[in-house]
């Protein structure tokens, strides 16, 4: 090698190290800058929440009628905005899980199962239970894609019946089954009847709604449900779900 | 008429890149927001807040999946609204929905006829 192509190696390699140093430097500043918007989301949704609470009560004692429409539209915006922050929090989520995950790892500790179940190649029994057609449908082709076996239930009696004719591994449960409201089974009440039944003791149980609050996390987990996963599903959580089967833990 | 923005690429990929998913899930939008949207002017009229707040519920899951907006946040903040006792919350908020619903499934019928899915 002449001394002119080693100088000008050379000069390659320092022109590669110093854009690698900046390209290091820029992922460096977008996480911290997502780091500081999830952050100020948070805060923001939090004192929304306030706003919101606030309004709601001076419009239910209802104590000036001439401030209802200012109180009305303070909460419609408060509530737009509100919405623009979990979608950030949920959009910059750190490990690019959807924000059930992340609410649930705030209040919930979460546990992963040590004896994490690798699901390449090994099909699967999965039951689901939604009322929504358009739910089972993405759930259907997501996981007959994936060669997974899969039954599917729209209410939460016919459910428990596929539960035990179907032997299902998984059970995905969307909470909000419309059925609540005809005086039927709830997804936390299929949840708990699943639990009560010891054949089915072992089967895997995923809360499935788009309500994703901390409260909605604890319920799932009181009434047996081993994760709660937030609509809209995605490919990418439903096979970490499906995979690696996490569990959460109600702290104490 | 609401001006609608809709996040297909967000469907497709959360449908892991199947083209035929992505259609059947706007087909069942386009069959099924008309249905809520009338449900929901039934409800509006009897004054049922509880079944207000199951459409609301439903309407918010359905669109979510394109993030339609603003119908995903009219749709949550009906379903939020028909929790508290003040019907003037939500009145309105009822018209602004169904047009919202008109609005998105015309947005999405048009997705279905121009995208090559």
């Amino acid at each position: 090698m002449t001394p002119e192509s080693k100088r000008a190696r050379q000069r390659i390699q320092l022109l590669e190290n110093e854009n690698a140093r900046l390209q290091a430097a820029a992922v460096t500043e977008a996480l911290r800058f997502e780091a500081y918007l999830r952050e100020i989301s948070h805060d923001l949704r939090n004192s929304l929440s306030s706003v919101l609470t606030g309004s709601e009560v001076l419009l239910a004692l209802n104590t000036s009628p001439a401030l209802a429409p200012l109180l009305q539209s303070i909460q419609r915006q408060a509530g737009v905005i509100a919405q623009i922050a979990n979608r950030i929090m949920a959009d910059y989520e750190p490990s690019g899980l959807p924000q059930a995950q992340a609410a649930s790892e705030e209040l919930l500790e979460m546990k992963m199962d040590s004896n994490t179940v690798a699901c390449e190649g090994k099909p699967l029994r999965i039951l689901a239970i939604d009322d929504r057609r358009d739910v089972l449908l993405a759930l259907r082709g997501l996981l007959t894609n994936a060669g997974h076996e899969f039954a599917e239930a729209t209410d939460g009696l016919s459910g428990l019946e596929k539960v035990a004719t179907f032997k299902p591994q998984i059970v995905l449960c969307d909470i909000n089954l419309s059925g609540t409201l005809s005086g039927t089974l709830s997804g936390l009440e299929v949840a708990r009847s699943i639990r009560l039944q010891s054949a089915a003791s072992e089967i895997y149980l995923v809360a499935i709604s788009g309500n994703v609050q901390v409260e909605d996390l604890q319920k799932s987990a009181r009434a047996g449900f081993d994760f709660h996963l937030a609509k809209p599903i995605t490919a990418i959580a439903l096979r970490n779900v499906i995979c690696k089967r996490p569990k959460f833990q109600v702290e104490a | 008429m609401t001006s609608i923005t809709l996040d297909l690429e967000f469907t497709w990929a959360n449908l892991d890149h199947d083209c035929m998913l992505l259609k059947g899930l706007i087909q069942i939008a386009v069959e099924d927001l008309p249905v809520l949207a009338a449900e929901l002017r039934d409800a509006a009229v009897v004054h049922d807040a509880e079944r207000l707040h199951h459409l609301g519920h439903a309407i918010k899951g359905l669109v979510s999946n394109f993030r339609a907006e603003p119908l995903t946040c009219l749709a949550e903040q009906l379903e939020q609204a028909t929790l508290g006792a003040n019907r003037l919350c939500w009145t309105q908020l009822v018209d602004e929905v169904i047009d919202a619903c008109e609005s998105t499934t015309l947005a999405l019928q048009a997705e279905l006829q121009l995208a090559p899915l």
